[in-house]
C-alpha cells in the first residue's frame, strides 16, 4: 500500500491551518527576517510582532538578560505601528504565501477596537491575536489580562469590531488562569493562546543593579515549559474553544506534549533565536512521530492525555 | 545569510583569556566583508541557551572560490572568555563542530580611494579591525597608509599587533598601567596623532573604531571636532541576530533617509521615536554622527 502522509491540518475556529506550527509573536519579527531559513508558507501560521495603532519606541536598554535555560526580555512592545506594518511588511508576507495572524496591542479598549477594525478591512490577514498579557508595559497589555472583568470587556468590544478569527493570548501572571480563560471565551474569543512570558528579574551582583533597565522582564525559553504545559492542560479542560500552546517549546517532543495536554496548535518562540529553523525541525519531528505511531490525523492526538 | 555546522580548524589561546578560533564555513567565507559578524551556538544543549555574536576577524578563501567545499575556506574569530558561553568555546578542539549563522549585519563601508585610514581599537575591538586592515591594504590600487591605534588595560589585552605589522600597518599602543606602549588610553594616542606631524589638517583620513562603548563615545568626540568621517562598530547583547527580537537597539538621530514614503509623523516626539536602530540588522557599523550617546 502506498505511503499516505499523516494529516497535519488543524482547525482554529473557522480557520484551518495546514499544520499546528505557529510562530510566537515577538520572536519572528515580521517573517521576512527568517526567510533565509524557513519557507514561510510551510508553517501553519505566522504571528507577527505585536502591532499598535501608533508606532512605539519600547523600553530603555538593556532589554535582555540570559538566565539558566531561559531569557528575560523587556522590549516593551516596540513596533512600527499599524500603517507602516500594512504598507511595508504585510505585502511581503502575503506574497510568500504565509497564513498571517496579527498580534494586537492597545492602551485602551477603544484602541484595540480601532485597530481591529482597521485590520479587518485589510486583505491578506487571516486572523487576530489579542495581546492582553505583555508584562513589560503598564498601560495596555497585561492590565487587561490579569483581571476577568477587564479581560471580558476588551475581548467583547474587540469581538464586535472584527469578523476575523480572534485568538486571545493570556498571561500566566495570575492566580487562576482558568477564570480568565472562561471569561474571554464568554466574551466571544474564538481561541486562546497561552502562555505569555512569566515576570522575572536578574541582578548583577558586582554593580548591585538589575540586569534589565526595566528592572523586571518576561521570562521565556525551556525554563518555563512545565508551567506553560500545566496551564494549557488546566485551561483546555474548562473551555470549549481551541487552545494554542506556547512556552518553551524547543523541539517536536515538547510540541507533542502540548498537543497531548490539549493544545490544538502550538507556537514556537525563543527557540527561533537558538535555531532559526526550529519551526521546520519541529514540523518534521511531529510528522515522523505520527508516522511511527501510525496516527493518520493529528487531530486525533489532541487532548489524549491518559490520567 | 547561512546556518552552517562548521568544523573547528584551530582554537588557540593568545593570552590568558583571549582565543583565536578558525571555523570551516566556505559559504560564509565567500560572502563576508569587514565589520560583519557571526552568531554562534556554543552548545548543542539548552544551556547556555542563546547564540553569541562574534565579529569576523579574518577570512581565508580557497584559491579557487568555486571550490565551495575546500577546507581551507574559513572565517576566524577572536574572543575573550567572559562568561559561560565563551568558557565552553575555549574548551573546543580541532574537529569539534559549532553551529554558526552568518555573515550578519552592515559592516564597514569602504571607499576605494582611501589614502590614509586610522583604525582605533580597544581590547577585543581589535577583532573586526584586523579584517578591515587586511581589506583596505589588499583592495584598490592606490598607495595607502593604515595606522592602528590600540588601547587596553594591560599588555595582556593588547592582541595581534605583530599580525598588523606583518601586513604593513603602523601600530601604536597605549595601556592604562603602562605595561606596553604609552601609559594612557587610546584617545590619548588619537590626540597625539592629530597633534603630530603625521597629520596634515585637510588631509581627510578615514577613521574606523571598534571597542567598548565608553571608548567609542570619547573617540567620537575627538573625531567629530576634527570633522572627519568615522565609522564605529557597536557591541550589544543579542538574542536573534537577524533583526527580529528588538533587544539590541541603539538610539540614533533620525536620518532623512529613514522617513519612508507614506509615513506620517504626527509629533516631534514621534519623530524622535523613529530613531532607534537595531545593532544586528541596521549595524553593527554606524556613522559616529548618527549615535546619541546619552
Amino acid at each position: 500500500m502506498a505511503f499516505v502522509p499523516p494529516d497535519l491540518s488543524v482547525n482554529i475556529s473557522s480557520l484551518t491551518l495546514k499544520n499546528p506550527i505557529m510562530t510566537a509573536s515577538g520572536t519572528f519579527g515580521y517573517g521576512q527576517e527568517y526567510a533565509s531559513f524557513v519557507d514561510l508558507d510551510k508553517l501553519g501560521a505566522i504571528i507577527v510582532k505585536g502591532i499598535s495603532l501608533e508606532p512605539r519606541s519600547g523600553n530603555p536598554y538593556p532589554r535582555i538578560a540570559e538566565t539558566t535555560g531561559g531569557m528575560l526580555n523587556s522590549v516593551g512592545l516596540e513596533n512600527i505601528g499599524a500603517d507602516r506594518f500594512i504598507s511595508e511588511k504585510l505585502p511581503y508576507l502575503v506574497d510568500s504565501g504565509a497564513c498571517v495572524i496579527v498580534n494586537l496591542i492597545g492602551n485602551t479598549v477603544e484602541e484595540y477596537c480601532e485597530l481591529a477594525q482597521k485590520l479587518d478591512k485589510t486583505s491578506g490577514i487571516k486572523g487576530l491575536e489579542l495581546n492582553i498579557s505583555c508584562p513589560n508595559v503598564k498601560e495596555g497589555g497585561i492590565f487587561f489580562g490579569i483581571e476577568a472583568t477587564s479581560a471580558f470587556q476588551v475581548v467583547g468590544s474587540t469581538r464586535r469590531s472584527t469578523k476575523l478569527p480572534l485568538i486571545v493570548k493570556l498571561s500566566p501572571n495570575v492566580t487562576d488562569i482558568t477564570v480568565i480563560a472562561r471569561s474571554v471565551q464568554e466574551a466571544g474569543a474564538d481561541a486562546i493562546s497561552l502562555i505569555n512570558t512569566i515576570t522575572g528579574m536578574a541582578i548583577d551582583i558586582e554593580t548591585r543593579t538589575p540586569k534589565l533597565a526595566n528592572i523586571t522582564g518576561g521570562l521565556s525559553g525551556p525554563a518555563i515549559k512545565p508551567i506553560a504545559l500545566r496551564m494549557v492542560w488546566e485551561v483546555s479542560r474548562v473551555v470549549e474553544i481551541p487552545v494554542i500552546g506556547v512556552g518553551g517549546i524547543m523541539n517536536a517532543e515538547d510540541a507533542l506534549e502540548f498537543i497531548i495536554a490539549g493544545a490544538s496548535a502550538i507556537q514556537v518562540g525563543t527557540a527561533n533565536f537558538v535555531n532559526p529553523k526550529a519551526t521546520i525541525d519541529i514540523l518534521l519531528g511531529i510528522e515522523k512521530y505520527l508516522t511511527d505511531k501510525n496516527i493518520n490525523d493529528i487531530k486525533t492526538l489532541i487532548g489524549t492525555l491518559k490520567i | 545569510m547561512y546556518q552552517v555546522l562548521s568544523k573547528v580548524l584551530f582554537n588557540n589561546e593568545l593570552s590568558p583569556v583571549y582565543y583565536r578560533m578558525s571555523l570551516n564555513c566556505p559559504e560564509i567565507a565567500s560572502e563576508a566583508y569587514p565589520g560583519q559578524f557571526l552568531m554562534a551556538r556554543v552548545s548543542k544543549q539548552l544551556d547556555p541557551l542563546l547564540r553569541r555574536p562574534f565579529a569576523i576577524h579574518s577570512v581565508k578563501n580557497a584559491t579557487a572560490k568555486e571550490i565551495k567545499m575546500d577546507t581551507s575556506s574559513c572565517v576566524e574569530i577572536l574572543y575573550k572568555v567572559v562568561g559561560k558561553g565563551t568558557k565552553v568555546m575555549s574548551l573546543m578542539r580541532e574537529g569539534d563542530e559549532m553551529d554558526i549563522i552568518g555573515p550578519i549585519g552592515n559592516g564597514y563601508r569602504l571607499d576605494r580611494n582611501i589614502q590614509t585610514a586610522i583604525l582605533i581599537g580597544g581590547g577585543i575591538g581589535v577583532a573586526s579591525l584586523f579584517y578591515l586592515a587586511e581589506t583596505i591594504i589588499t583592495k584598490g590600487s592606490k598607495a595607502k597608509k593604515v595606522v592602528f591605534l590600540l588601547g587596553g588595560k594591560t599588555k595582556d589585552d593588547i592582541l595581534c599587533i605583530e599580525d598588523f605589522k606583518r601586513i604593513g600597518v603602523e601600530v601604536r599602543v597605549a595601556t592604562e598601567d603602562g605595561s606596553l606602549g604609552c601609559k594612557g588610553v587610546v584617545t590619548d594616542l588619537l590626540s597625539d596623532y592629530f597633534g603630530s606631524g603625521d597629520y596634515t589638517p585637510g588631509s581627510s583620513p578615514y577613521c574606523f573604531a571598534c571597542g567598548p562603548e565608553d571608548m567609542l563615545k570619547e573617540v567620537s568626540k575627538v573625531i567629530v571636532e576634527k570633522e572627519l568621517p568615522c565609522q564605529i562598530s557597536l557591541e550589544s547583547k543579542m538574542a536573534c541576530g537577524v533583526g527580529a527580537c528588538m533587544v539590541c537597539g541603539v538610539e540614533t538621530k533620525p536620518q532623512l533617509g529613514d522617513l519612508r514614503k507614506g509615513t506620517v509623523l504626527k509629533s516631534a516626539k514621534q519623530k524622535d521615536e523613529m530613531g532607534y536602530k537595531r545593532v544586528c540588522k541596521d549595524g553593527p557599523v554606524f556613522d559616529c554622527n548618527e549615535i546619541i550617546w546619552e
